[in-house]
Order: C-alpha cells, then structure tokens, then sequence
C-alpha cells in the first residue's frame, strides 16, 4: 500500500461534529484526542467520496469502497481506498494588519513534514519561533506593524524569516498549485507561531455561530432553541494521507496505479460535514497529480 | 487527591444550586448560558468586563461574574475575592497568564452551564425546562 498526499481548503465555514456536547460549545467540531486541534475525520471524507464517485462510476465505487449492502459472506470484499483523518496545517486568524493570517506551528509542520517524505516531497527545515511570545514571519509578510504582529488580541514580536518564505511557497503550491494570485495571498498572510499560541488560538478562534429556531405559529424563537455551532473558519488549510491498494472485488481485479488514475485528480468541489443546507461545509480537496 | 475537574464541578454546583430561590434565576440561567461563548468570541477580558458593567442595571450578571470567580477559586487558577478583582486580574494578566485565565474560565463556565441546565432547569431561551430539552 502506498500513502498518497491530499489536502482540503474549505471555502465556506465547516462544521464537521462530535454531535451534541456537554462542553462550552452545544455543537463543537471534532478535534484530536491528545492536541485538541482540529480534525476532519477519515470517515467523514470516504463517506461524501464515495457518494461522489458512485454518482459517476458505480463499477469504480464498489471497488473503492466495496460493496454497499452484503447479503453473505461471499458477497463481501473490502475497499481498496483507506482515507485518512485530515488534520491541520493553516487556520485564518483575524489580523490587524492584512485582515487575515494563516497560522500555524513548528509541532504541526513536523507531523506535516514527516508525511510529505512518507510521500516523496522535500520540505524545508522548520524555523522555530525565539521565544513564547514570539512569530515568524515571510519576507513578504503584509502582516507585521513594524515588528508586531496582532492577531485577535494577541500581540507578538515578530520576525521576518527566510526558512519561513519557503515554508509558505510549499504550502502555497500545494493549495494553490495553478493559481499565482492565490499563492501569492497566502504567502503574504502566513505566519509560524509558538505551539502554545497555536493550540489556544485553535481553540478559541475557530468560528461560532449562534443559532435559532422560530416558531412557525407565534413568529418568535422556540422554547429553549438557542445553541451555539462551531466552525472551523473559512479559508482554513488540512492535509492528511490516503492509500490505495490492489482491488480486492473477485473477477474484477484492478491494479492500484489503474484505480488511481480513475480517481478525480487536482481539485474537487466537495461538500463535507453537516450544516450544508446553511451553507456550510464547501470544500476543495486537492489530490497529487498521478504520474501515468 | 480529587481530580481537578471534579474540584471546578463540587464549586460550579454550589454557586448554582444557591442560586434556586433567586427572584430573577431565570435571567440568571440564560447569561449564563451564553457566558461560554462570550468568553470564546470576544475574550475573556470583554466578557467579564461585560458582566461587570451590565451588573449594574441586572444584578444577574454581578452574580454570575461572582460564581465564575468562586469556581475558578475551588480549581486553584487565583485567590481574589470578589467578581471585580477577578476581572482587574485578567485585565492585568501577561500572555501566558491570560491563555491560562482563559482555558480555567472556559472550564468554569461549561460547568455553571451545565447544572443550570441540570438544577435550576433553565434553557438557553431562559425559559423553564422540564429536563426533555438539551
């Protein structure tokens, strides 16, 4: 089996959830267990995948995804298509210089590192931030006033950084992998924070939205329908991993490079999580392009 | 040794359980309903400097600025005595200190939320519940 690299931009706000929580948040997105930052998980991907892909080629969904009722054992045979969680890599935060700043944090770009060699990709070495209160900055950071950079109410010292540029360049041509304008404006917004800051800011500037329901006889809100949805914001970067292996449908054995090049390659327009009918959840999931 | 959580839930179930026969625990549960997300969208410093000037009109607000300071007492996050000394602490507080107030009162406050919910019986709305709501 084989990881292959694929990373999702959200263009609109997503709430991929937990269910109802006893928490802070009634609805707050799934997060990992151990670092508490934010994740899309696996499960949530293969299952909007495979509606996509079975609209299309239902010989190639069932190979991907195996079959979708199993009535007896000889029936049954497992996908081909492991998709993994995906975690984050760049989370927007209001900035008062440049609007926004795509943060993130020397622990997530080591994981990131780790499997983009499991992939075949070089990255950079990874620039550590001087001290807790302290950020890196590319050269051509719009962010910085003078040598601050103010992200919600947190100001910090900041420092233009070369090893940092090329961290945004990699990023950026990955997300953004034919569009010049768009690199351009995320590597002008890109920053690496202490992994402290990042965790807080992971936590609390993720989006929250206040909801209602009226109701439909008296025009005003129902009884006790007031709760709180969080999301992660639009603009956020994810990344994670997915393999293929050979297909394991008896009489219709495909080899993993030919179910590869069936897969959609590039950009893909997907809606992911839940809310969508408020608008939530539009995705780009941008997989390598396969080598023929 | 008791866990820490369990500390933060004996003093957040304390603070609202004696607030049952309060004339205005209705107003009371419903600020504090929302107090976990004004402390997520605006910042823990607006949040309680929120509390403190609409204290002065609805006494709700002082009360529960008041229950946030005892509960983040019994969870050992600081010593100060009184709702407003809280908020001069935050307001005062250095960076490392202010993530850390943050994370305490983000605690604190799911848990007055949660036994207002559970003891007082007051929904988001302020309206009574009869448990069947979330």
């Amino acid at each position: 089996m084989h990881s292959r690299l694929f990373h999702l931009h959200t263009l609109s706000a997503l709430h991929c959830g937990t269910g109802q929580s006893v928490g802070v948040v009634d609805l707050p997105i799934a997060r990992a267990r151990a670092t508490q930052l934010p994740i899309v998980p696996g499960s949530s991907l293969r299952g909007v995948l495979r509606q996509e892909i079975g609209a299309r080629d239902a010989d190639l969904e069932r190979a991907l995804f195996g079959p979708r009722t199993v009535k007896d054992n000889a029936g049954s045979f497992a996908g081909a298509l492991a998709v993994g969680d995906a975690h984050l890599l760049a989370m927007p935060v209001r900035a008062l210089a440049g609007i926004l700043c795509y943060v993130t944090a020397p622990f997530i770009l080591r994981r990131y590192a780790r499997d983009l060699a499991d992939v075949g990709l070089k990255t950079p070495e990874i620039p550590s931030p001087a001290n807790r209160e302290h950020a890196l900055v590319p050269t051509d950071s719009v962010n910085l006033l003078d040598t601050t950079l103010v992200l919600e109410d947190l100001d910090l010292g900041a420092q233009r950084n070369a090893r940092t540029q090329e961290w945004a360049m990699t990023i950026a041509a990955l997300i953004h992998p034919n569009d010049a304008t768009g690199q351009r404006d995320f590597i002008e917004r890109f920053a690496i924070l202490p992994d402290d800051i990042l965790g807080y800011l992971s936590e609390t500037a993720t989006e929250l939205r206040t909801r209602i329901s009226i109701d439909q006889d008296t025009g005003t809100v129902k009884k006790g329908a007031l709760w709180f949805e969080e999301h992660l914001p639009a603009e956020s970067v994810l990344w994670g991993l997915y393999a293929l292996s050979d297909s394991n449908e008896p009489n219709q054995k495909r080899t993993a490079h030919e179910l590869a090049q069936a897969l959609p390659s590039g950009s893909a327009l997907l809606q992911l999580g839940g809310q969508a009918g408020v608008g939530r959840g539009l995705v780009r999931l941008l997989t390598q392009e396969v080598a023929a | 040794m008791k866990m820490r959580a369990h500390q933060v839930a004996t003093a957040a179930y304390a603070c609202v359980e004696a607030r049952k026969d309060e004339p205005n625990k209705k107003k009371y549960g419903a600020i504090a309903h929302k107090l976990p997300g004004m402390i997520l969208q605006n910042g823990l410093a607006q949040a309680t400097g929120f509390l403190l000037a609409k204290g002065a009109g609805a006494p709700e607000h002082l009360m529960l600025l008041d229950d946030l300071k005892e509960v983040l007492r019994a969870g050992g996050t600081l010593t100060v005595t009184s709702g407003e000394a809280l908020h001069r602490e935050i307001i005062g507080a250095d960076l490392a200190k202010t993530l850390k107030l943050t994370r305490a009162a983000l605690e604190a406050s799911g848990w007055i939320k949660r036994y207002v919910q559970g003891v007082l019986r007051v929904t988001a709305t302020g309206d009574t519940s009869n448990g069947e709501e979330n």
